[in-house]
């Protein structure tokens, strides 16, 4: 905990990442000015034929699927029971939290008149969209993120009551946060099978929103996992016994759950390009491409994952996570911006701007710094004292 | 985490009835085709009658009042350059070579039947009409482009300029001068009569005629009146149409016909999820419980075979304790007996010695 | 531990080695799209045609003239092999076609032979043993500009003329049996039958039958062997003996043409009656019953004005209803005799052909706008002109049916098509639009003329067009012929309305008509574009 001293003391406060931090958060300012006031042709290299750039292929896409860990692990702890992950479940509650909130922050910055948001779903409902579909669960996944996560809130605030009554509904919040993430996390693919004529055939499926659903979910476990790495290296000290004796389990629970789910995967894939009858795709420069993706960044990390899990060596889990996460990023990448509109001409294509990937960094190091501050008042690594007896 | 059962269902079907209420309807599996409103009309362009004279283009400017742009309409060194619609651009010709010949094109959305901009808003912005057009409605849109995604003609285009009011732009088919009795704008000005305004049968049926008539001039197929699910513009030409920028590769399903299928999966996961997890979260409650149970019965068995064994051994060492009390007992008494023997040999020889000496002394 | 470890390396090693090659595979494939050629003229498609089943590779694009430029200076029957008549058959190494396994093994040892041998030597080559699919490629990314031969009358008098083709016997003036034959079936083997001498194509097929092999076959045995004997004996003009000079565009446009061709000796007649159904009613020994007027057809005229006999005898050099039959029959695959005259689709109809010759400049401006196949009851009478008032009268005997088809000929009058200027007004002034723009001046006197002075040139147009008013047709459509015809406006509606039928409104027909017949007619200036040619603004 921080020590609480009269005067604020700035030193130890500008190590070389948090004074990096720092300049992205203040060029994110000041983009974020030029967005407002330029509009946004001054700050992306968005046009009539890209309209969704980086903000949506990384920002929403990416951000949705890696904050998946939320409901993968509350999942597995409450409603199949695993109590042995119990000690995860607050940090992806979190994670998944900011996530969901980061990526509605993003919206903002994306959409054209960010202060319409609220239309879809409280002035008409346009109920034939997908993106619809999205937004309304995207809604109520953060409303209900939120609330999950308040108890760690109230413990360090000392509501116990309003605690207590809201952790009567955690078997319930969590049941309705997998069912709104099945449909959200399926729901973003599915915005893509409205242009079979624009998306590489290799990736066009009638089965892409099962395809994101099944990888939102080792997208969930292995960030999970990575995220937990980089909190055991610069998070320790606010970590308690039980988490520490928790974690092996998590990684190697993880582990191996992401490897069968890998697996089960890249056998959808096979069978989607079967049912397509897709084959000769995959001798092109595209067909390359998605071997390296689904092969390099699927089936290898699956199978690395399997011979983490037996050797029990975490660091090697832990390396794969990171590997499977750049996967899942590769894919959503894939998705929105490389195989989107592979028949335009290379003059016609889009590459993003240095200020979008500016805003979109900045959006990240907010999310870094929330984090540490959550995690550094309140009971999310650790439990609260006045609380333990009730775990 | 104790809550009762009741009150969990309590919870879960106020839920569920929120979340089926926003669950949409998607006749998905059934045999229903949508055949267009019986009224709609529509749009013919010849393509062989076009000459690329942009008179379209100017009046379409005109009478939707868009900004005038940089090079004027009479310009025709445009036609170079393969152009898109663009911000307040609703129209463009291009100009293709064939040979020695040039065909010029005119592209402008192409009010689908089914349009695929209309499934994505998720605002409703857009609305097919009665009479065929696809409008836009301003005051809703939110700016988030899926419309331009969606549009396998890529015809939407967006005021990326403006930070307060963009919004998306594309043909209207006039549809505030068709309500009128006007013709639209770009249909009364050209001057070749290579567009024609219609009801949308009727132009099939004129499309189809000319065709005939002249078999050697038209490629047989009225472009439009199938592909996405059917067009109100129709386009009829000599040259091959994916020669002149026109795509014939995107298949006669309507865009709302490719997502109903995810559409109509939405709310079978409403309805089915929540009663597979509670099953399973039951199941593993269960489970627990019953582990419990097992291991409290473990232990008890455990307890009572250790006591059992505690007894036999305090036993056992009760009577290794007596035996070996009784063995010192005896071997004490024998002990005793020996010295006592002993000792009373001692007395008897000494007494014999003491008999001996006296007997001596006589002689 | 150390095993572990060595295993864990290993693991890493090949799983980089995978993705290395993954991407390299990607690299090449993209790599390996080579630029296609202008055209070549000389690919031949070897195809087994192996009914097994079996698994085969697919086929093979062999270029013919890139070999014979590799192995100039070398014989054709480095490949090619010769026949019992010293004359070389065009099949490689082999005189004909065997079962699947026997024609792969001759491809192979051959082909692959040569090219292990030319390596051998150090030379360029061909892909050798093991290197399947550099020949069995799939779908070859180059484009075929082949184009098909079209031995005209032209080309046929260079070779009648051409004094190196001698007359196969002594007794022949012409050198006709050098190249037309007949089979004899009794004595198995081509003979020259002088008077019956036919197209190739009559006989010869696209594929082989049982009565000839196919045109391919023949034709390049024919010509090939004939123009490379001539090229050994030092001939100076010779036929080409390579794919590209036949089979190629540029080389077809060298041909020299001859303009005006002595007429083909075949004892053909110069006029015809065309009276099928009359002559079938006394063929059968009946009284002939008038059902249309004969034709009388103009043979001479015909040949004169057509490329070769084969563009109206397509398959023989019968008269047409030997095959066509008035109702039909097998040997003219049941095409009616009404048919195959009045087919607007076919070259080979008379129709068809006229239909064709309106697609002239000088005549597409009026032609192209009106339908294809439009025929009025007046334009019949335009062929089937003989009057017969009395059907007793009709002649019974081939030369009388001749003699009457003659005379009619030479009584056809084609005057040159004018008007009377009072009929044609100078110049019509067009106020439509003169709120913005002053009168567009059409200069209807100078239009007719130049579209009369192109009638004129043609003596079909001349004929066609015998009724001066037909030509006012042109533009004056959709009403009965006169001298003076309405006005656009009377059926083109001023106002702009939805369309309901075909017929555009008054803007749309004047520049339809105005700008197609432009456009059509090949006339450059005034331009489509150029409004302010025809409408100039007001002041």
């Amino acid at each position: 905990m921080m020590e609480r001293t009269s005067r604020i003391s700035l030193r130890p406060m500008m190590t070389p990442f948090n004074v990096m931090l720092g300049i992205i958060l203040a060029i994110g300012c000041v983009l974020t000015v030029l967005r407002f006031t330029g509009g946004l042709s001054v700050v992306t290299n968005l046009d009539d034929n890209n309209p969704w750039g980086i903000w949506i292929g990384f920002d929403l896409l990416c951000g949705v699927a890696l904050a998946a860990g939320g409901y993968t692990t509350s999942a597995a702890c409450y409603i199949f029971g695993l109590k042995r992950y119990h000690s995860a479940v607050r940090p992806a509650i979190l994670t998944a939290f900011l996530g969901y909130a980061l990526v509605v922050f993003a919206l903002h910055y994306d959409v054209g008149r960010p202060w319409r948001l609220p239309f879809p779903i409280f002035w008409q409902q346009g109920t034939t969209s997908l993106l619809f579909e999205v937004g309304l669960c995207v809604f109520l996944y953060l409303t209900v993120l939120f609330i999950e996560f308040t108890p760690a809130a109230f413990e360090w605030l000392g509501f116990s009551k309003l605690r207590e009554k809201i952790l009567k509904l955690t078997i319930l919040l969590t049941i309705f946060g997998v069912v709104l993430s099945t449909l959200h996390q399926s729901s973003l693919g599915a915005l893509y099978t409205i242009v079979p004529s624009k998306l590489h055939p290799l990736w066009y499926s009638g089965y892409l929103p099962v395809y994101f659903f099944i990888s939102s979910m080792f997208a969930g476990l292995s960030m999970v996992i990575f995220e937990g790495s980089l909190a055991h290296k610069y998070l320790h000290h606010k970590m308690d016994e039980t988490h520490l004796r928790e974690s092996e389990g998590v990684v190697l629970g993880f582990g191996k759950a992401a490897s069968f789910i890998m697996a089960g995967y890249v056998a959808i894939k096979v069978i989607g390009l079967a049912v397509d009858n897709s084959w000769h795709y995959l001798f092109t420069g595209y067909g390359a491409w998605f071997l390296l993706e689904l092969i390099g960044f699927v089936a290898l990390p699956s199978f690395v994952y399997a011979i983490g899990v037996r050797e029990k060596n975490i660091r090697l889990i832990q390396r794969t996570a990171l590997w499977s996460v750049l996967g899942i990023v590769l894919n959503r990448f894939n998705i929105s911006l490389i195989a989107f509109n592979w028949q335009l001409p290379t003059s016609e294509r889009y590459f993003p701007s240095w200020m979008e990937i500016g805003v979109s960094l900045f959006i990240v190091a907010i999310g870094i710094v929330v984090y540490r501050f959550i995690t550094a008042n309140m009971p999310i690594l650790y439990e609260h004292p006045d609380y333990r007896s009730e775990h | 985490m104790g809550i009762s059962r009741r009150k969990f269902l309590g919870w879960f079907g106020g839920l569920s009835a929120t979340a089926a209420t926003a669950a949409t309807s998607a006749i998905a599996g059934s045999n229903h085709h949508f055949k267009g409103h019986p009224d709609t009309m529509g749009v013919l362009h010849d393509i062989n009658r076009c000459i690329g004279c942009r008179k379209c283009e100017e009046a379409c400017n005109t009478v939707n009042e868009l900004p005038k742009p940089e090079k004027p309409f009479d310009d025709l060194s445009v036609l170079d350059q393969k152009r898109r619609t663009h911000a307040d651009v609703y129209t463009v010709v291009n100009q293709f070579q064939q040979g020695k010949e040039k065909v010029h094109v005119k592209k402008q959305c192409n009010h689908c039947m089914e349009p695929a901009c209309a499934s994505a808003c998720f605002v409703k912005a857009f609305k097919k009409m009665p009479n065929g057009s696809v409008v836009y409605d301003e005051s809703v849109c939110v700016g988030c482009r899926y419309c331009m995604i969606a549009c396998p003609f890529n015809i939407p285009a967006y005021d990326y300029d403006s930070v307060l009011s963009p919004k998306v732009t594309k043909c209207t088919l006039c549809h505030p001068r068709v309500q009128k009795g006007l013709l639209p704008g770009c249909v009364e000005a050209c001057p070749k009569e290579a567009l024609i305004y219609g009801n949308r049968k009727e132009l099939i049926k004129i499309a189809r005629k000319r065709i005939n008539k002249h078999p050697d001039q038209y490629i047989d197929h009225i472009y439009g009146e199938h592909e996405m699910g059917g067009t109100s513009w129709l386009y009829i030409s000599g040259t091959p149409f994916s020669e002149i920028g026109m795509r014939e590769d995107l298949g006669v399903k309507s865009a709302p016909e490719l997502t109903s299928g995810p559409l109509s999966a939405v709310p079978i996961v409403v309805g089915l999820w929540p009663v597979l997890l509670t099953g399973v979260y039951a199941i593993s409650k269960r489970k627990d419980k019953v582990a419990e149970e097992e291991k409290a019965e473990a232990v008890k068995a455990a307890e009572n075979v250790a006591e059992e064994h505690l007894k036999n051994q305090i036993a056992k060492l009760k009577l290794e304790a007596t035996k070996e009390k009784e063995a010192a007992i005896k071997k004490e008494v024998t002990k005793a007996l020996e010295e006592a023997a002993k000792e009373a040999e001692k007395k008897a020889e000494a007494k014999a010695a003491e008999a001996a000496p006296e007997k001596k002394e006589d002689e | 531990m150390g095993i572990k470890k060595i295993f864990q390396q290993f693991f890493w090693i090949v799983s980089f080695l995978l993705l290395a090659s993954v991407i390299c595979m990607g690299a090449l494939v993209v790599g390996n799209t080579e630029s296609s050629d202008n055209g070549r003229t000389d690919g031949i498609r070897i195809q087994s045609t192996d009914q097994s089943g079996k698994d085969q590779m697919p086929p093979v694009m062999f270029l013919h003239d890139l070999h014979t430029e590799a192995l100039k200076g070398k014989d054709c029957n480095t490949c090619h092999l010769k026949s019992d008549k010293e004359q070389y058959t065009f099949k490689f190494m082999r005189t004909a076609n065997f079962d699947y396994d026997v024609n792969m093994t001759v491809y192979h040892e051959n082909c692959i032979g040569c090219h292990n041998r030319m390596k051998a030597e150090g030379k360029q080559a061909g892909p050798n043993t093991g290197n399947c699919r550099a020949c069995h490629n799939q779908e070859s990314d180059l484009a075929s500009s082949w184009k098909d031969i079209s031995f005209d009358k032209s080309l046929h008098y260079r070779h009648v003329s051409a004094e190196s083709i001698r007359p196969v016997a002594k007794e022949q003036k012409d050198n006709c049996g050098a190249c037309h034959h007949e089979f004899d079936k009794n004595a198995r083997k081509t003979v020259y039958v002088p008077g019956k001498e036919g197209a190739c194509r009559y006989c010869h097929l696209e594929t082989d039958t049982k009565e000839a092999r196919s045109a391919q076959t023949t034709t390049h045995e024919s010509c090939l062997n004939c123009h490379l004997s001539m090229k050994a004996k030092k001939v100076i003009k010779t036929g080409p003996t390579d794919c590209e000079g036949c089979h190629s565009a540029e080389m077809q446009k060298s041909i020299k043409v001859v303009e005006s061709v002595p007429r083909i000796q075949r004892n053909q007649p110069d006029a015809v009656l065309l009276a099928s159904m009359m002559n079938k009613a006394i063929g059968m020994g009946k009284e002939p019953v008038l059902t249309i007027s004969p034709v009388a057809f103009n043979h001479k005229i015909h040949e004169e004005s057509s490329k070769s006999c084969q563009v109206c005898h397509h398959a023989s050099l019968e008269k047409c209803s030997s095959c066509h039959t008035t109702t039909g029959d097998k040997k003219g695959d049941f095409v009616s005799l009404e048919k195959a005259m009045h087919v607007s689709k076919d070259r080979q109809s008379c129709v068809g052909c006229h239909a064709k010759t309106q697609q002239k400049k000088d005549c597409a401006g009026c032609h192209s706008q009106m339908s294809a196949s439009m025929r009025d009851q007046k334009g019949c009478q335009q062929c089937h002109s003989i009057v017969i008032t009395d059907i007793k009268r009709f002649p019974v005997k081939a030369e009388d049916q001749t003699k009457l088809a003659q005379s009619t000929i030479e009584n056809r009058k084609m005057p040159l098509v004018s008007y009377d200027l009072k009929d044609v007004p100078e110049k019509v002034s067009i106020e439509i639009m003169k709120k913005e723009y002053e009168a567009a001046v059409f200069p209807h006197r100078k239009i007719v003329d130049i579209l009369m002075a192109g009638l004129n040139k043609d003596s079909m147009g001349k004929y066609f067009h015998k009724d001066k008013n037909s030509m006012c047709q042109g533009c004056h459509h959709n009403s009965p012929i006169s001298a003076t015809p309405p006005k656009c406006v009377t059926c083109h509606s001023m106002a702009s309305k939805k369309a309901t039928d075909e017929r555009p409104g008054l803007k749309g027909a004047y520049h339809g008509q105005c700008i197609g017949c432009h456009d059509r007619m090949g006339i450059e200036k005034p331009a489509a574009t150029a409004c302010i040619e025809c409408h100039k603004k007001k002041s």
